[in-house]
C-alpha cells in the first residue's frame, strides 16, 4: 500500500481552533481498488468515552464538497477479534467511483483529544 | 440488469456507525437497496439500531447470531434516485462491515419474497430459503467467527463484494443469483479449507419488470463492486 496522507498525532479538538480538520486534497488515481484510513490515537484519549470523532470522505463536485463515506467512533477500551488491545480504528472503501476525482479527508473531533492518522491506497 | 450496482464500507476498532461509499452511479427511483451486513464485539450484544439513505424506509429482513458476531440483511423499497451511500447504526461499539446493492426489476412495494438462516462449524456455509416468486432475486450474506479465510460465492452465485478478513476485521461475504422458478433454493459459498463457526442469511425480492409485469430472468455478465459491466 502507499502512503497518500497523514496527520501526525497532537491535540486536535474545539480548542484549537481547527475542528473540523480538513486534509489537503488529492486526485484518486486510476487502477486504485481500495482506499485505507488508519487513525491513531493514544491509549489515554482512546479509553475515554467521552471522546469520539467522525470521518468523512469527501469528493469534488464542481466545487461542491460532497460526502463520499464516513464513520462514527467512539471512545472506550476495544479488544479487536485478533487480541490486540486498542487496536488503530480503520476504514477501507472502493476506490472505483472517485478514480480521477479530487478528493479530501475532514475530520471532526468534538472533543479535545490526541489523535493522528494516515491514508493509503491499495492498488 | 438485476443486482445493478453495489457498494462497501470495511471499519473496524469500536465505531458505532459507518456510511458506506456513495454509489458510483445515481440509484433509479422506485427500485430498491438491500444491504449485507456482519458486526462483532467481544463479549457484549450489539444490534443494528438502524439503516438509513436519505428518506428511505429500510427494514431488517432477517438476521443470525454467531457468538459475537451478527449477520444481517435489510432491504428498502421504491427509494429515492441519487448516489448517497447507506448508513448503518449500531447499538455499541463494533467491527462492522457492509454492502449495499441497488436492485431494478423488482415491485415498488411488498417486495420481499422469502428468507431463512443456519449455523454450522465447518467450511461450507449454506442455508435453504423457500422461494414463491417465480423469478426469485436471491441475496445471501455469510461470515464466521475465525481468523483469515477465502470466502466464496459456490454454484451460479456471483460475489457482489467480499471482505477477507477474520483476523482483524469483520470479514463478509454478499453475493447474489437471479433464478427462474419458485420453490427451495440452496445459499451456497465457502469459507476455505480451514473452516470454523459460519452464519448465513438468505433472502429473496420478488421480481417485476420495471414499469410492470413479470420480469424475465437475464443472464448476468461480468459484476464486480460496481454491479453489471
Amino acid at each position: 500500500m502507499t502512503t497518500v496522507a497523514s496527520f501526525p498525532v497532537q491535540q486536535r479538538g474545539p480548542s484549537t481552533r481547527e475542528a473540523p480538520i480538513v486534509s489537503g486534497a488529492w486526485t484518486v488515481p486510476a487502477g486504485l481498488t481500495y482506499i485505507f484510513f488508519r487513525v491513531d490515537i493514544p491509549t489515554s484519549d482512546y479509553e475515554d468515552p467521552l471522546n469520539s470523532f467522525e470521518l468523512i470522505v469527501q469528493v469534488d463536485n464542481a466545487g461542491v464538497w460532497e460526502q463520499y463515506s464516513a464513520l462514527t467512533w467512539q471512545g472506550g477500551q476495544w479488544i479487536g477479534r485478533d487480541g490486540t488491545v486498542n487496536p488503530p480504528p480503520t476504514k477501507k472503501i472502493p476506490a472505483d467511483a472517485i478514480v480521477g476525482k479530487s478528493t479530501r479527508i475532514a475530520l471532526v473531533v468534538p472533543r479535545r483529544m490526541r489523535i493522528g492518522g494516515l491514508i493509503q491506497s491499495e492498488p | 440488469m438485476a443486482a445493478v450496482q453495489t457498494t462497501t464500507v470495511d471499519i473496524n476498532g469500536g465505531v458505532t456507525s459507518g456510511t458506506s461509499a456513495a454509489f458510483g452511479s445515481s440509484v433509479q427511483a422506485g427500485r430498491a437497496i438491500m444491504v449485507g451486513i456482519t458486526t462483532w464485539n467481544s463479549g457484549t450484544s450489539v444490534t443494528i439500531t438502524g439503516v438509513t439513505r436519505d428518506s428511505d424506509s429500510f427494514s431488517q429482513v432477517a438476521t443470525i447470531d454467531i457468538g459475537e458476531n451478527t449477520i444481517s440483511i435489510w432491504k428498502a423499497e421504491n427509494v429515492g434516485a441519487g448516489t448517497t451511500g447507506v448508513t448503518v447504526n449500531a447499538s455499541g461499539t463494533c467491527d462492522l462491515t457492509f454492502a449495499a446493492t441497488e436492485v431494478s426489476n423488482v415491485p415498488t412495494s411488498s417486495t420481499a419474497d422469502a428468507s431463512n438462516t443456519a449455523t454450522a462449524n465447518n467450511n461450507d456455509p449454506t442455508v435453504s430459503v423457500t422461494t414463491v416468486d417465480s423469478a426469485p432475486q436471491m441475496f445471501g450474506c455469510f461470515a464466521h467467527n475465525q481468523g483469515d479465510r477465502t470466502l466464496t460465492a459456490d454454484g451460479s452465485y456471483t460475489m457482489l463484494a467480499e471482505n477477507e478478513g477474520g483476523t482483524n476485521d469483520m470479514p463478509l461475504a454478499w453475493m447474489y443469483q437471479l433464478f427462474a422458478s419458485s420453490g427451495a433454493k440452496t445459499v451456497d459459498g465457502s469459507i476455505g479449507l480451514d473452516g470454523g463457526t459460519w452464519g448465513i442469511v438468505g433472502a429473496s425480492l420478488k421480481s417485476e419488470a420495471e414499469g410492470g409485469g413479470a420480469a424475465t430472468p437475464v443472464r448476468l455478465r461480468r459484476m464486480g463492486l460496481l454491479g453489471v459491466q
